[in-house]
Formats: structure tokens, sequence, C-alpha cells
């Protein structure tokens, strides 16, 4: 489900590539403090991405200075450091990888980060207390989505709504901005339809769960995909952007469209 | 003219009200003629023919004119008609305000709770999906819509819209292409140049 947001980092300057890198390394780091060095495993591009849009709305933005990390101990790299945007995304990653995990679990009482799931479950616990109005919407979100899942639905724009919701959830990081809602939203949206296209082979094969039916169905789908991705530009546009401008254009824009292109061509071949 | 002509052109010329056009003209040449200025020739009559003939003509006029002018009416009546039929549909209406004032749930139950599926009907269901954020829904409902009504502007406008902010999406930005290992090397011997003139080196070979 995730992984999907990225730069398209051959079209970014040197100079928009450190400081996404620095957020990357930034989140990596917050999560380590604040969940245990364990959960660094779980992060994702998607919520550096979201990190980067956040901190770039935010009045004052975060410091990035040279630091050391764990991961690469020779060498000083530039890494953001503490801010709100960071911390709230590190806990939100962590969050959102552990309830992917139990359901993967649930699903095929298989998955490969059952190891590491007690560290994940132990950092969720201290999640849920400091965002629990948050945490009780994502999880209500996802439980609409398994729902959908369960029942084998066949209308893709059903639970790619759930998943919408709770993107929206998340990018609405005070639940006070309607543009971060409706850009969550349209992400989310394109996030769960791109990810049932790009398993849908895989799905078949194995039996599993995908909203699409046939190839048929995800070629009818991709004109009105196309518009979600506008929705996402749309929404972006309104968007009082202080920082990180040219890399946010570069996702919305290059990166999130070179993703569908791959996926459909992927798709096609 | 006498007063009677004025109130019945029509017994002028000797038809009655629901005598057809062509009944009217052939009736209108059998008088002029009748009365015409040459069988008046030197005739002490020829005053009241002529008078007659003043008669015949206003008593035509008037008959063309009425014609056109009921003619007129039952058009504007008839399109008036039309009009009411693609929207006062009194349900369309509430559902149409209620989209309007935002109740996008309240519009959407209302539809569920229709029988009839008219071309109308699903360009309203497009309309609250578009809102709810269901495209795909939405973009089948203005797809059938304007199916079932293709000269229907507004069904085609909220179709065509989506498929035009998509391309405008489509379009912007350089269009991508995947890389491949040449412009890999390239992209690589650039910004090796690059770095070195900013004093760093990532090729250290060259």
């Amino acid at each position: 489900m995730f992984g999907y947001v990225n730069a398209f980092q051959d079209e970014l300057k040197i100079k928009d590539y450190k400081v996404f890198k620095a957020y990357y390394c930034g989140l990596c780091k917050q999560q380590g403090k604040l969940c245990g060095s364990v959960t660094r495993f779980g992060l994702t591009y998607d919520f550096a991405v979201l990190a980067i849009i956040l901190d770039g709305i935010s009045e004052t933005g975060c410091e990035i200075a040279p630091g050391r990390c764990m991961l690469h101990p020779l060498q000083k790299r530039a890494i953001a450091g503490e801010c709100s945007a960071l911390t709230y995304c590190a806990y939100m990653s962590v969050a959102l990888s552990y309830y992917k995990m139990k359901d993967d679990v649930r699903d095929s009482g298989f998955s490969k980060a059952i190891p590491v799931m007690p560290f994940f479950g132990h950092a969720a616990k201290k999640i849920e207390k400091l965002y629990s109005e948050k945490v009780a919407k994502i999880k209500k979100h996802l439980a609409n989505i398994t729902k959908f899942e369960k029942d084998g639905c066949k209308n893709i724009d059903l639970p790619a709504y759930e998943f919408g919701r709770l993107m929206a959830e998340l990018f609405d990081m005070n639940s006070d901005n309607i543009v971060l809602n409706q850009m969550g939203y349209n992400i989310g949206r394109w996030i769960y339809i791109i990810d049932a296209i790009d398993d849908f082979e895989k799905d078949v094969k194995k039996g599993r769960y995908n909203p699409f039916e046939t190839k048929e169905d995800i070629k009818n789908s991709l004109n009105s995909l196309w518009y979600n991705m506008s929705e996402i530009a749309a929404a972006y546009e309104l968007l009082d952007i202080k920082r990180n401008k040219d890399i946010v254009d570069n996702v919305i824009y290059l990166g999130i469209k070179n993703k569908t292109n791959t996926i459909i061509e992927r798709m096609d071949s | 003219m006498s007063e009677r002509n004025i109130m019945e052109p029509y017994s002028v010329l000797g038809l009655n009200r629901d005598a057809s056009m062509e009944q009217v003209n052939a009736a209108y040449r059998e008088l002029l003629r009748k009365y015409d200025e040459s069988n008046y020739v030197d005739n002490p009559l020829a005053d009241l023919a002529t008078k007659k003939r003043q008669e015949i003509n206003d008593a035509y006029d008037a008959i063309i004119k009425m014609r056109a002018e009921e003619k007129k009416r039952a058009e504007d009546s008839a399109s008036e008609k039309q009009q009411t039929n693609t929207s006062a549909n009194p349900r369309y209406t509430e559902v149409r305000a209620a989209i309007d004032s935002g109740n996008i749930m309240g519009a959407w139950q209302m539809l569920s709770s229709m029988k009839e599926r008219d071309a109308e009907w699903y360009y309203l269901c497009g309309v609250v999906s578009l809102r709810r954020g269901l495209y795909n829904d939405a973009y089948s409902f203005f797809k059938t819509a304007t199916n079932k009504d293709p000269l229907n502007m507004e069904y085609r406008e909220a179709f065509a819209r989506m498929d035009r902010q998509a391309g405008a999406y489509r379009q912007a930005g350089p269009n991508m292409q995947q890389m491949d290992c040449c412009t890999c090397c390239n992209n690589l011997l650039i910004a090796d140049c690059c770095c070195e003139c900013m004093g760093g080196d990532i090729i250290p070979c060259c």
C-alpha cells in the first residue's frame, strides 16, 4: 500500500534532492528516537513527502544541519532537525505500519514483519494515547476497507473512498485545513487504486482479493484515475506552501504521474 | 369595410374557420376574379366592386395574420411545455437545490429512492458522486447520461470537463520517460562535472 508517493528523483535539482534526503533521514531519526530503533525499518518515502509538505506550510520550518546517524555512522549527512511535522509523521508512520502488519497477519496468517511486530505494537499503544482522536478515525476507515475486502466489493470507488478519507485525516494534521484534507483524500484514493492495479496480476494468481475483476475494468477506470490525479494538483495549487515548493511540485506533477505511467505500462506489457 | 367583415373575415370568403390554407387561397382567388376590375368597366357598380375587392383583400390579410399568430402561440406553448419537461420534475428540482446547498448525502438519498432512471437522474447521480469524491462512479454516470440524451449540453459538458481536466494534468510538466542506461551514464557524467566544479567528485577516475 505504501511507497507510491515519491519524488521523481531524476528531475530533482541536487539541492532539492539533498533537502529531500534530509527530511527522510530526519524522519528516520525521529522514528528511532520516539518509537524505538526497530521501527525505523518500516519507513517509507510517503511519510517523508508528507513531512516535506507539512513542514513546508508551517510558519518556521525545521532546521537542516549535518549530523550522524546510526545507519551511516562514518559520514556526516544533512539531517532535518526535530519539528512538529517530523514528529507527527514519525508517529503516524509507525502506527500505520503496525496496522498494516496486523492486517497482513490476520489475512494470511503470516507476515515477514512478525518478528518486529511487538516493537511496533508497543509504540502503537503510545501513539493511540497521544493522538486518540486521529487514531480512532484511521482505525474506523481501515475497518471499513477490511469489510469491503471481505465482502469482495467490486466497486473500486468504495474502498478507495475509505482509504482516501484515511489519508485526508493523515494530511490534515490539525484537522483545520480543508486544502490538506482534499489533497490527502485525492492522494489516498490514488494510492489505493494504483496499488490495486499494481497488485492485480499477483492477486489473481494467488486468488486474493482485488477490487478489479478484469484488466478491462482497470482500463475503464483509468480516465477517472487521471481525473483523480488532476484533483490532487488542483488542491495542491491552493495550498499556501512557504518552502520545499520545488520538491512538492516534483512529487505532484512528476512523481505521481510517472509512477502511474510505469504501472500502467507494466500492466499492458 | 363593414363591422361584420372585421369580426368575421372567413364569412367574407364564404368559408368556415376550420378551412384549410388551400381552401382560403382558392376562395380568395375565385372572389378576386369574380369582382375583378375588368368585369366592371364602365359599370355604375364599379365603385361597389372596388369596395368588395377591398373587403376581400382585408379579409384575406386578416386570415393570414390570424393563422400566423395562432401558429406562433402553438409553438411557444410547445417549447414551454418541453422546458417544463426537462427540469420541472419537482423531485429533480429538490435534488438540485440540495446539491446547491451542499447537502450531498440528502441529494444522494433522494436519488437512490427514485425508480425512474432517465438521463437527468444519471447526470445528477454523477454530480453527487463527483462531490463525494467517487470519481469512477461519477464518470460512468455522466457517460450514461450523455448516451441517453446526447443533445443535452449540461450532461455533455460535465462528462467532457472530467476528461479535459485529467488531460490538462497529463500534459502538465515535462513528459517523463524511463531512463535507459545511456542517459543514465550521461547524467552521471554531467553530475560528476557539476560536482567537480563545486569542488566535489562522484566519479573519482574522471
